[in-house]
């Protein structure tokens, strides 16, 4: 796992496809039973395209870039996630990222991404997130 | 997971009353989430008891979000353990609007 980072250092794509599947996974991991989110029927009549993600799902979405870009070590300090448009069932979602900030704080070293997530309708998603470093790990020393 | 620690169980069915359930705004039964700003102060670990507590923290004027008439609401929520520690906070922001309320419409 990479561990200096700069800013204007780009981070790996990542991508998830949306299927119906994983949206009713979503609404019961996350206990969100509000119709836009599993109901296609009410999603319409209320003025969406169909089936949405809800925000929970976003927020893991954004953990788990988050873990692939710095490592489990890394521990997520602020997520920030704001809803542009909807991320419909059927599409593929990306998330695209760069480091924007490297900077210490009471002795930690702390990672600012500004990320943006989309699909094929487009950035629906903007992310900003700070990551904490794990402490510089000292070489294993072989008995 | 800190949003889905506040969800309700699907069972046993229990109806808790939350402030945004009672906050009444004229016809605004429709609602969309806009955003949200977590902040984790401290892992949370097993055996942990997570305490919660929401206010309305801001209630703008009604403004129109093409195509409609509503208020930008925003929730805060501040997750404790059994020690008293903040561990994370949940602020989140909601659109509450009157479904199919158009400007000019009467």
């Amino acid at each position: 796992m990479k561990q200096e980072w700069r800013a204007g250092d780009g981070l790996a794509p990542l991508s998830l496809d949306l299927t119906l599947r994983r949206a009713m996974q979503a609404v019961a991991g996350t206990r969100d039973y509000y119709p836009f989110h599993h109901d296609e029927k009410f999603a319409r009549e209320n003025g969406a395209e169909g089936i949405f993600f809800n925000t929970m799902f976003l927020q893991a979405f954004a953990g788990r870039a988050a873990t692939e870009w710095f490592g489990n070590d890394a521990f997520l300090r602020r997520l920030d996630v704001a809803m542009k448009k909807s991320n419909y069932v059927g599409r593929t979602l990306t998330i695209e990222g760069t480091v924007v900030h490297v900077r210490e704080a009471d002795g930690c070293r702390l990672v600012d991404v500004e990320a943006t997530m989309g699909t094929e309708d487009g950035p629906t998603t903007q992310v900003k997130l700070t990551v904490q470093l794990p402490p510089n790990v000292p070489a294993w020393d072989a008995p | 997971m800190l949003f889905t620690w506040g969800m309700m169980p699907v069972w046993p069915v229990v109806t808790r009353e939350g402030p945004l359930s009672r906050l009444k705004l004229e016809g605004c039964t429709a609602v969309i989430a806009v955003s949200a700003v977590q902040e984790y102060l401290q892992p949370l670990r097993y055996g942990d008891t997570l305490t919660l507590t929401t206010q309305i923290s801001a209630i703008g004027e009604e403004k129109t979000i093409p195509p409609a008439m509503g208020h930008f609401v925003s929730t805060k929520t501040i997750f404790r353990n059994q020690h008293g520690q903040v561990v994370g906070t949940h602020t989140f922001t909601l659109f509450m609007y009157r479904p199919g309320a158009r400007e000019g419409d009467a």
